[in-house]
């Protein structure tokens, strides 16, 4: 494991500690976490439906993982026949009450650099701006497995 | 109503159900519409010619007796792409035996960073048949009017890179699928929300027409 990779596992262990960052309510319900990493961990994306069972709103802002190099937040725009992905930095609002989808040709998170964890899981970080933190785990499907 | 006129009202009930079921026969000539959008010029399909990611040439004009389904994309694509193949990989399995005379090809719209070993490994992931091929920028863009398509580069999107440094940029492209027939003629758009029983449907109908 490369030094890089150690100290991203560091800093998950470090975030996922009671002690060292605000742990999102257990009001926030994440269901249905699936990533699929393409040949190589080159990238993948993962799909997810968060539910905000907080009185109030709140934003995903970012989501880590110690096992890969980066994870953004995009959506996939259908303009006619045309299909672009949008970066989407400013975060996934979510309002209190409401289920934001991470789902194939929405709103989804990419990932890049990723360690291969074929039929095993992805642990991964969200970050809330009001809620902290929150551990999740990703189910790894098959990158050919149909959404 | 009297005697006579109900005698009227069935010949012309008869006359009417005559002409119903003549026209009903008739569309049926023409049997049942595609899904997808059938292509009104019944011209050849623009020749496709590319080095596939196994080296070999490929030239569209050479698949006559196939129907060949052609889509665009590339392989740092997470979303679209990766729908889009695993549908193609299930059209396939849905088909059968009749996909034997189907070939499916992706046409990579980022030649830049789709090497023949990214193509190979990406497509392989769904089925070692899909055929992938890698167009120089110049001819891909070219090959794009033929087919009215488009991949763009956002100018936002040029210079990113991930954190090693690798370029890490999104293409705008045209998604869904093109299907040529056995005879080479460009005929059938299909949207990239079909759904897979639609394009089972259209798909399979070209496979079973005469070459």
């Amino acid at each position: 494991m490369s030094a890089r990779l150690w100290a991203k596992v560091a800093l998950c262990l470090a975030l996922a500690g009671a002690g060292c960052a605000q742990r999102a309510p257990a009001s926030i319900r994440v269901v249905d976490a699936i990533a699929r990493v393409a040949p190589g961990g080159r990238m993948g994306a993962v799909y997810m439906k968060i539910t905000m069972g907080t009185s109030e709103g709140d934003r995903l802002v970012a989501v880590e993982s110690a096992f890969a190099q980066g994870i953004e937040m995009h959506e996939t725009i259908q303009s006619g026949d045309v299909a672009s992905m949008v970066a989407r930095p400013e975060g996934f609002e979510i309002s209190s009450g409401e289920t934001l989808e991470l789902r194939p040709g929405g709103k989804h998170l990419m990932m890049f650099g990723v360690t291969e964890r074929a039929g095993g899981s992805l642990p991964l970080v969200l970050r809330f701006a009001r809620a902290g933190t929150l551990n999740v785990e990703a189910r790894v499907v098959g990158f050919a497995s149909m959404p | 109503m009297s005697r006579s006129s109900i005698a009227a009202c069935r010949r012309l009930g008869a006359v009417s159900f005559s002409c119903a079921a003549l026209a009903l026969s008739l569309s049926g000539c023409e049997g049942p519409r595609f899904h997808g959008t059938q292509l009104d010029a019944a011209a050849e399909a623009p020749e496709i010619e590319a080095a596939d990611m196994n080296g070999r040439a490929f030239r569209l004009s050479e698949h006559r007796g196939s129907v060949v389904l052609v889509t665009f994309g590339y392989t740092s694509c997470p979303d679209v792409c990766p729908m889009t193949l695993a549908r193609l990989k299930g059209l396939r399995e849905r088909l059968g035996r009749e996909a034997e005379r189907l070939s499916i090809v992706f046409v990579s719209v980022d030649p830049e960073r789709d090497t023949a070993e990214r193509l190979q490994s990406y497509l392989s992931a769904f089925d070692p048949s899909f055929k992938g091929l890698r167009v120089e920028r110049r001819a891909l863009s070219r090959l794009l009017a033929s087919y009215r398509a488009s991949a763009t580069i956002r100018p936002e999107e040029r210079a990113r890179r991930d954190t090693s440094g690798g370029l890490q940029y999104n293409i705008d492209h045209t998604s869904g699928y093109f299907v040529i027939d056995k005879a080479g003629v460009l005929r059938l758009r299909i949207g990239p929300d079909a759904s897979l029983e639609d394009i089972q449907s259209d798909v399979g109908r070209l496979l079973r027409e005469e070459a």
